[in-house]
Order: C-alpha cells, then sequence, then structure tokens
C-alpha cells in the first residue's frame, strides 16, 4: 500500500521557492531516509507531508488524504523534531498521559522504560532538560507513539552518541516487532545506514536520487592508481571527486562500466572498489571532496 | 482633544494588556500543573466561603436604611410650626412631665444642634408634653429625583433632663458614625433593577427638635440663646 | 498497521481537557489579577466623602465597587482571546492529534469554560469586597442585594458578564487569526480600533463615535432574551468567520 504520493508539488515561501516539483511515492513500512544539504528542503517536505503546512502547487496524498487539515493524517502520523511544542506547565509523565490519550497505539510501558534507559527522570519538566536529553525525550516519544506514519526531522541533534546509536538501535528494534513508514532525516547518513532502507535524497530543492540504500552505493565506484592511470581509464566517465591519499589517487566515478571495462581496469593495477554510504551520497549532492580547498587555492 | 489624549488609553491598555501577557506566562511555566490546581480550588473555596459568609452578614448585621426622595423627607420643625402630622420614626420619645409654677429650660452647651420649640397650650395644670424629634441624617443622592438614604434611626441623642422645675439639655457626646456601602458594577447590572450607579453628593443633617407643650398656667424662664429656640405661634 | 479513525467530536472533546490541563494557568492568572484588584481596593482610598462634620456629630462614607474586577477579567477575556491564536498553541496542539477545526472547535469550548470562571467568579469577587465592606470599622450598607435577596439579580450578573467575557474572547481570537494568518491583516484591524476609539473621544465632545454605539447596542438592552439572540448572533457570526483563517494557518511555521 503506498503511504506518501507526492506528485509534481512545490511549495514556495512568500515567493521564494523551498521545493520544486517533487514526485515519489512511500510504500507502507518502509523506513526512509531524508538527506540532503542544509536549506535542501527536507523538513518543508516532511512538514507538508505531517499536514502543518500545505503545498503551493502539485497533488500530495497521505493514507489517501491531503494531509492539510486531515484529522486521518494527524491521528496516524506523529512529527518529531527539536522543536517540540509542549505546554509549560505540564511534567513528562503528563506528557505522555496526553500521548496516551491521542495516539491510540501509544505504549506507555515501552516509553517508561526508555525514559529509564536513557535515565530521563519522568517528574520534571521539559524545558529542565540539557539539550540532548530533550532530544532523547522527543524521540522516545516517535518510537512509543507506534504511529502507522513516524516522521523524525533530525531527532538525534544534541544528542551524544552514545545516545545516538541507542536511539537507532531502539527504533530499529521496535520498528520489526511492530512495522510502520518511518520518514527520517539527518545531516548525517553515515548513523542511519544500518536503520535505512531506501533513501531520498533532496538537492536544490528537487529530488536527486530515491531509491534503495545499496543501489545507491552500487551506482558509484571507487578508483585508486596514479593520476595518469586514473584519468585515463575514466575517458568520457562521469567523475564525482579526486583525492589524493598520499602515492595514490582515489576518484569516485559513476558506475557504468561495462565486464570489458572492468577486466581492463583490473588489468591496468586500477583497483576498484564500492563506496561508502556517505560518499555516494556527498556525491550525488555535489559535495566533491577538496572542494572547499578550491575556495583557498583559486 | 490632544493626539496625547487620544492615544493615552490606547498606550494604557496595551501596557495593562503586556502586564497580564507577563503574570500569565510567568505562571505558566513557573509553577506544576498541580500547583495551578490547587491554587484553582483554594480560591473557588474562598470564593464560596465568603460568599456564605457575606450573605449570612447581609441578613444579620448589613444597615437596611430606609430610602426616601426629597419628598417625602418631613421637615419636623416646620410640622410643628404648621400643625401637621410627623412620622413615628421620627420621634425619639414621647414624656409628659409634672412641673409646679415654674419652668427654667437650659442647655449645658452653646453650640448645640437642638432647637426647642415652646408651645404655650390653652389647657390648665401642670403637666408639660415633651416630645424629642431626633436629627434627621441622610445621604444625599446626587441625582435629583434620587433616592437619598435615611440614616435617623442610627442617631443617639441624650434627651433632656429634667429636674423639679428645670430642663436641661445635656451635653451630647460626639459621634461618629462610618457608613461603608458595596454596589455591585453597573458594567453587568443591567437586567437588574439597578442598572445605575448609586451617586451621593453628601450627607445632610437636620437639629434635633425638642418640642414643648407648656400650660398657660406654667412661668418660663428661657436661658437660651435666641437662635435656639422658637416659640410657636398660638391659634 | 491498520489506521486508526477518531471522530471529529472525540477529538474536539480530547483536545479541549488537554487545553485545561495544559492552560491551567490561564484561569490561575485570572485569579491573581482579581486579588490584586482587590488588593487595590482595598488598601487604595475609597471612594468617600466626608459628611457634615459638625461639632457633635460626624458622618464618614465610604463606597465600594467591583467595577475593576470587573474591568480585569475583561482585560484577562482580552489576553486569553489573544493567547489562543499564538503559535505555541497551536503547535502544542498539533504535537498531539489535531486539524484546524477541531483546534477552532476546542479553542471555543475552552472559551466557554473560562468565560464561565470569570463570570461566576468576578461575580462571587463581588462577596469578598462586601466581606471587606463587612470588616471595616462601621456599618455597612450592601445597596445591590446578594445571592438571598436578589437571587434573579445576581444570576442575572453572572450571566450578562460570562457574555461579555466570551463576546471579548471570540472576537479578539477571531481577529488575531486573521493575523496570523496573513500579518498584513493587522492593518484594517489597527485601523478600525483606531477609527472606532478616535470616534468614541468624538464622543465625548457629543457626538456618538462607533465603539459608543456598539457598547450601547448590547449595554442598553435591559430584556435578558433579546440580549442573549444580540450576543448570540454576534458571536456565532464572528465564529463562524473564524474558520476562515483557522484553516489556512501553517502549523510550525519557522
Amino acid at each position: 500500500m503506498t503511504v506518501i504520493s507526492v506528485k509534481h508539488v512545490s511549495k514556495n515561501y512568500s515567493r521564494i521557492a523551498a521545493l520544486t516539483d517533487l514526485t515519489f511515492k512511500i510504500e507502507e513500512n518502509v523506513i526512509t531516509g531524508i538527506v540532503g544539504r542544509n536549506g535542501a528542503g527536507k523538513t518543508t517536505l516532511l512538514k507538508m507531508i505531517a499536514g502543518f503546512q500545505k503545498t503551493t502547487k502539485g497533488e500530495l496524498r497521505v493514507f489517501n488524504e491531503n494531509p492539510f487539515r486531515s484529522l486521518l493524517v494527524s491521528a496516524n502520523s506523529i512529527y518529531i523534531d527539536d522543536a517540540m511544542s509542549y505546554p509549560g506547565s505540564m511534567k513528562l509523565h503528563e506528557l505522555f498521559d496526553e500521548f496516551n490519550r491521542f495516539y491510540a497505539n501509544w505504549n506507555e510501558e515501552l516509553a517508561v522504560r526508555l525514559m529509564e534507559y536513557f535515565s530521563i527522570p519522568l517528574n520534571t519538566r521539559h524545558r529542565f532538560l540539557s539539550k540532548g536529553k530533550r532530544s532523547t525525550f522527543n524521540a522516545i516519544v516517535g518510537i512509543a507513539a507506534r504511529c502507522p506514519l513516524t516522521i523524525f526531522d533530525e531527532p538525534t541533534t544534541g544528542m551524544d552518541t552514545a545516545a545516538r546509536n541507542d536511539f537507532y538501535r531502539a527504533l530499529l528494534k521496535d520498528y520489526i516487532a511492530f512495522p510502520r513508514t518511518i520518514l527520517l532525516s539527518s545531516h548525517y547518513i553515515d548513523e542511519m545506514k544500518d536503520v535505512l532502507e531506501n533513501l531520498l535524497v533532496i538537492h536544490r530543492k528537487r529530488i536527486r536520487y530515491h531509491g534503495s540504500v545499496s543501489d545507491l552505493q552500487e551506482a558509484h565506484v571507487s578508483l585508486r592508481g596514479s593520476s595518469e592511470q586514473l584519468s585515463g581509464a575514466t575517458l568520457g566517465k562521469n567523475i564525482v571527486s579526486k583525492t589524493t591519499r598520499g602515492l595514490q589517487d582515489e576518484w569516485i566515478v559513476e558506475n557504468d562500466f561495462s565486464d570489458a571495462e572492468r577486466a581492463e581496469l583490473n588489468r591496468q593495477g586500477i583497483t576498484n572498489t564500492s563506496v561508502s554510504l556517505n560518499d555516494a551520497y556527498l556525491a550525488l549532492t555535489e559535495q566533491l571532496r577538496g572542494g572547499i580547498d578550491d575556495v583557498f587555492n583559486a | 482633544m490632544t493626539a496625547y489624549e487620544l492615544v493615552l488609553p490606547i498606550i494604557a491598555v496595551i501596557l495593562l494588556f503586556l502586564v497580564v501577557w507577563g503574570i500569565q506566562r510567568a505562571l505558566q511555566n513557573r509553577f506544576t500543573r498541580k500547583s495551578h490546581y490547587k491554587v484553582i480550588i483554594a480560591y473557588m473555596t474562598f470564593l464560596l466561603v465568603a460568599l456564605i459568609v457575606t450573605e449570612i452578614l447581609e441578613q444579620t448585621t448589613s444597615l437596611n436604611p430606609t430610602r426616601i426622595t426629597s419628598q417625602e423627607k418631613v421637615d419636623v420643625g416646620r410640622a410643628i410650626l404648621s400643625d401637621k402630622s410627623i412620622p413615628e420614626n421620627q420621634l425619639a420619645i414621647e414624656r409628659t412631665h409634672e412641673v409646679d409654677g415654674k419652668l427654667s429650660i437650659k442647655a449645658e452647651q452653646l453650640e448645640y444642634e437642638t432647637i426647642f420649640y415652646i408651645e404655650r397650650s390653652f389647657e390648665d395644670g401642670n403637666t408639660v408634653t415633651e416630645r424629642v424629634y431626633k436629627p434627621s441624617v441622610t445621604i444625599e443622592a446626587a441625582k435629583i429625583g434620587g433616592k437619598s438614604y435615611d440614616l435617623s434611626q442610627y442617631v443617639k441623642v441624650s434627651l433632656p433632663v429634667w429636674k423639679g422645675q428645670e430642663v436641661v439639655m445635656p451635653f451630647q457626646s460626639k459621634q461618629e458614625l462610618v457608613v461603608s456601602a458595596y454596589q455591585d458594577s453597573i458594567f453587568i447590572s443591567q437586567l437588574t433593577s439597578n442598572r445605575v450607579r448609586n451617586l451621593y453628593k453628601g450627607s445632610k443633617i437636620s437639629d434635633t427638635i425638642v418640642h414643648l407643650i407648656i400650660p398657660e398656667d406654667i412661668e418660663l424662664d428661657i436661658q437660651l440663646d435666641p437662635d435656639y429656640y422658637v416659640e410657636v405661634p398660638r391659634y | 498497521m491498520s489506521l486508526t479513525h477518531r471522530t471529529m467530536g472525540e477529538i474536539v472533546k480530547q483536545q479541549f481537557l488537554f487545553k485545561l490541563r495544559s492552560n491551567a494557568a490561564v484561569i490561575t492568572a485570572l485569579f491573581v489579577m482579581q486579588a490584586v484588584v482587590w488588593g487595590f481596593i482595598i488598601s487604595g482610598a475609597p471612594n468617600s466623602f466626608p459628611g457634615f462634620s459638625m461639632s457633635t456629630f460626624e458622618l464618614r462614607w465610604n463606597s465600594i465597587t467591583n467595577d475593576k474586577v470587573v474591568m480585569a477579567s475583561l482585560l484577562w477575556a482580552l489576553v486569553v482571546g489573544v493567547l489562543m491564536t499564538t503559535p505555541g498553541q497551536r503547535n502544542a496542539s498539533f504535537t498531539y492529534v489535531s486539524s484546524p477545526v477541531t483546534e477552532n472547535l476546542a479553542n471555543f469550548c475552552f472559551f466557554g469554560l473560562a468565560a464561565i470562571i470569570a463570570g461566576v467568579t468576578t461575580v462571587l469577587s463581588g462577596s469578598v469586597l462586601k466581606l471587606v465592606v463587612f470588616m471595616k470599622d462601621g456599618s455597612s450598607i450592601i445597596e445591590t442585594g446578594g445571592l438571598i435577596a436578589a437571587p434573579l439579580d445576581f444570576f442575572s450578573r453572572i450571566v450578562v458578564m460570562i457574555l461579555y467575557t466570551l463576546l471579548i474572547m471570540v472576537v479578539v481570537y477571531t481577529c488575531m487569526l486573521f493575523v496570523q494568518m496573513n500579518r498584513l491583516m493587522i492593518v484594517p484591524i489597527v485601523l478600525l480600533v483606531l477609527l472606532s476609539t478616535k470616534s468614541s473621544v468624538f464622543g465625548h465632545l457629543g457626538i456618538e463615535g462607533n465603539i459608543v454605539t456598539l457598547f450601547d447596542f448590547f449595554y442598553n438592552e435591559s430584556s435578558f432574551w433579546l440580549f442573549l439572540v444580540k450576543t448570540g448572533v454576534v458571536m456565532a457570526i464572528v465564529s463562524i468567520l473564524s474558520f476562515f483563517p483557522s484553516s489556512r494557518i501553517e502549523v510550525k511555521q519557522s
């Protein structure tokens, strides 16, 4: 079943375009990572899906409804970011009570156990928590709500490394027990890579890539050798990035090598290895390694 | 009408608004939900207790003075002179005294607010009738035709002292009557009978009047300032 | 995972209860204000005039009313009307389950209860002031009878106060929603307010101003049913208008 269907959706803030002409579909019970550079439009997209903001153009449907003004979408989705609005006078356990009243699948027991694990006292108020603890609390809410559509917009902001790892692990475990559609956005693709099935890369207000994580990795290849060797071998290929590592150069190239070409590479002694997810993502979003160096070399 | 006067009320409302906004924000963030509940319950309870107590006090201890219009007000002195009837409630006391031949009328104090009305009756005998009328104290309505409060009944008068052939108006001890009044806001009284604010322009007090009816046979010795007694003409 | 279907009524009820729980401070703020005003009335110079002071008899008269409590509560109503349109409130509702329609309806329910509390406590504040009158030295006169002396008047004051409070909340709320929808809407609203205030200044000069006429439209009504119809119709029209901006305001704009 398709949970989210986006057709030619655009979003403008007054006259400035935030997103232009997006089209994609997200199927049920898939964990999708939404990645992109700062200001790419990730948050805008997630807020539109959650029904908080309306589209300027195009058709957006969540659970077959326009999410803006939809009670069905609101009742079956939860949106977690680092700017959650909670009433200032309510303690954390009172906030849990409210979630329990509003969300049919809310698991109070799980929430309390996670709070204990992350040692966040229930008898305090959100504004008295540290930045990392606030994010952890929000993340716990997102997991325990068990909403058919769970949206995390940069949930790990401010969390320490241990908490990040624990969060993704907890999310994955609860997802396996209670599968649901999850949208995750983060700047750090590496930390999410064990959780993600699909990746939606937004670049320059458009979709750059939507597909499985492994496909993205396979679409690129890393070549190592001297620069002469590499320039010869990659003639006519799309070079994504060039880095010098000691005596050898490492180039990341779009992987459209035929078997014959691959054999030729091996013959020349050029090592070709698969790229990391992060490198593939950076390549897609034109974050060429060494790019910043050019600013200073000019 | 200057621009200053025009803007002033708007600025006042904005300032007050900000104050209330600040109070609300501070309360929201500083206290927990439970503390708010406690305050709400305590406050409501206090109001209910206040309601019950005041309802009881209102029935028991509050003054319930009569309200009169200026037409209803009786000028006792003029009524005596024109031989009109005087309402019972103005009368403090009516007494008779047996006096032999001569009566001296005195006052302990020169500056006093008592006026003697001395009436000679045609009857024989030595029985003097004395009627003491309380001073009329009113809180005057500011509006013409409005109702004034008649507080006469709350004034204490030290009665004349009779001793043989002498009647003396004693020294009147100083009296202070403090009255606090409560009226509900007229802003929310539009459906009630008290639609307008009761405004008062001040209070009025008249003199204490001692009306003596003395038989012809008795000789009078009036030791009073002429301003403080009136001889009632005979008809 | 199967989808949960919640009816609008359910969510409005839940949101209303949530607003009550999360905005208890709104009610305590009212109480704090009322108590502060009592303080001013008790400690401040009473509306008094000395009686005729003569050698033997002196009369002193103090008069107290709960006008200031009424004004404070109405000012509070203004603040509550604005408060419920703030992004913070909206975002908090949408942290849980909400839609613009349920949000609006829940806000009206909240206004209803808040107005009832304000109406009852404002009139009962009169009892506290009566108590002050009784506790002051000297005698006390209660010019407007209380619950036992004039029960109908007592309840009519509560109803009138509730309706005025609700009217202010609903009107201010709707105006502020239009402003939230489009900041430019502040221009016509401020102009309207300035214009009517200006007119009321003219009112002092003998020229009937808009705000005076508007106020008189409600205030001069002495029939309960007509007053109820007047306030009810105005509130109904304004509340219906409020759904227009409400369904266009986006959540979590930042």
